[in-house]
């Protein structure tokens, strides 16, 4: 199965035999492409495969969290740990990046499912979000702030405090923010030369900017998909 | 110390030969202060036998976030607080992982 995973895991998801399996694949590529998606329909068919509420959760912060290390790793440019036993494919640039959401759950809704059903998960979530947001060095507060929003745009997360781009700087980490959010198989020297050459031009400039947006994308991935479960219809 | 802008030769790690990153990675042998400590919390953290790398390193996820030690503690506390206790399984939580990092296409 690892290799069916690895070649096509929406297949795994919409037809292997063993019902917890699918739906934690479901759970996961929703999650990871469009946490806005979700609805009581992924709950049930959880339940079908004999998960309960705590293992939905689980399945939502841990594909959340490996979106981040993908970003890190991608942006980074990391080199594998063990060697290729799969033959995994190639990365393609042109792949077309993921949808903008259609909708904005509403977050302040009775949820299904919340938070605070994994002891710990919301303090851990909160003190990583302040080191993300609330600093002024390399990037700036006011930067950090657009970025989050660019993010939270991207992902269906109404939360996020309104604030539009004023200078090319600005308009520059927006791009990159939506690029980290939704085709971050892209990112590399390309997509940091924009940044580097309005001044951000230090490795950790750069690498401050890729973090604060997949950081963002963990912080609102959940919001929305946590948002998005008390949602009754399919969409 | 803060990472400019150049470009790495690729090293090989056991038999990997890794291209050249995008970004600097601060290696531990080269890691000061800050950094170098959270290194060694890094190091200390139990771990499985099947995630210790080939090359007997930090993991390449650690150590490409070098250049924010700040944000590594955090990133790992939330990864361990999660992933220390069920109710998902070692298997449930690999495939979850795995069909993630295809999805993004993230083959690290």
């Amino acid at each position: 199965m690892s290799r069916a995973i690895v070649i096509d895991p929406r297949a795994v998801g919409d037809r292997h035999p063993d019902l917890a399996i699918r739906a934690l694949v479901r759970i996961t590529v929703d999650v990871t492409e469009r946490p806005w998606v979700l609805t009581g329909a992924h709950l049930v068919q959880a339940r079908a495969g004999g998960l309960d509420e705590a293992s939905v959760l689980h399945a939502i912060l841990q594909s959340s969290l490996f979106g981040h290390l993908n970003r890190i790793a991608d942006a980074v440019g990391v080199a594998a740990d063990y060697p290729d036993r799969f033959g995994a494919p190639h990365v393609e640039p042109a792949t077309p990046a993921y949808l903008w959401p259609e909708r904005f759950p509403d977050q302040n809704a009775s949820k299904p499912i919340e938070l605070a059903l994994r002891t710990g998960a919301a303090k851990l979530l909160s003190d990583w979000r302040a080191y993300a947001l609330d600093r002024d060095a390399p990037l700036t507060r006011r930067q950090r702030a657009l970025i989050a929003h660019a993010v939270a745009m991207r992902l269906g997360d109404s939360s996020a405090s309104e604030i539009e781009p004023e200078s090319a700087i600005d308009h520059a980490l927006v791009d990159l923010a939506g690029t980290v959010t939704l085709a971050p198989w892209r990112l590399g020297p390309a997509t940091f030369a924009p940044i580097r050459a309005l001044g951000l031009a230090d490795d950790a400039e750069v690498f401050d900017a890729v973090a604060t947006a997949s950081s963002c994308t963990v912080f609102s991935r959940i919001a929305v998909a946590l948002a998005a479960l008390a949602s009754a219809e399919p969409q | 110390m803060a990472g400019k802008a150049f470009a790495l030769k690729p090293v090989s790690l056991d038999g990997i030969v890794a291209p050249m990153s995008h970004l600097r990675i601060i290696e531990p042998t080269e890691a000061t202060g800050a950094l170098a400590a959270v290194y060694e919390r890094m190091k200390a953290r139990p771990m499985p036998p099947v995630y210790r790398p080939a090359h007997g390193g930090l993991a390449g996820i650690i150590r490409a976030h070098s250049l924010d030690a700040g944000l590594m503690p955090h990133v790992f506390a939330f990864s361990g607080g999660i992933n220390q206790a069920g109710p998902l399984t070692w298997p449930q939580r690999e495939l979850i992982a795995a069909a993630t990092s295809r999805l993004n296409q993230c083959f690290y």
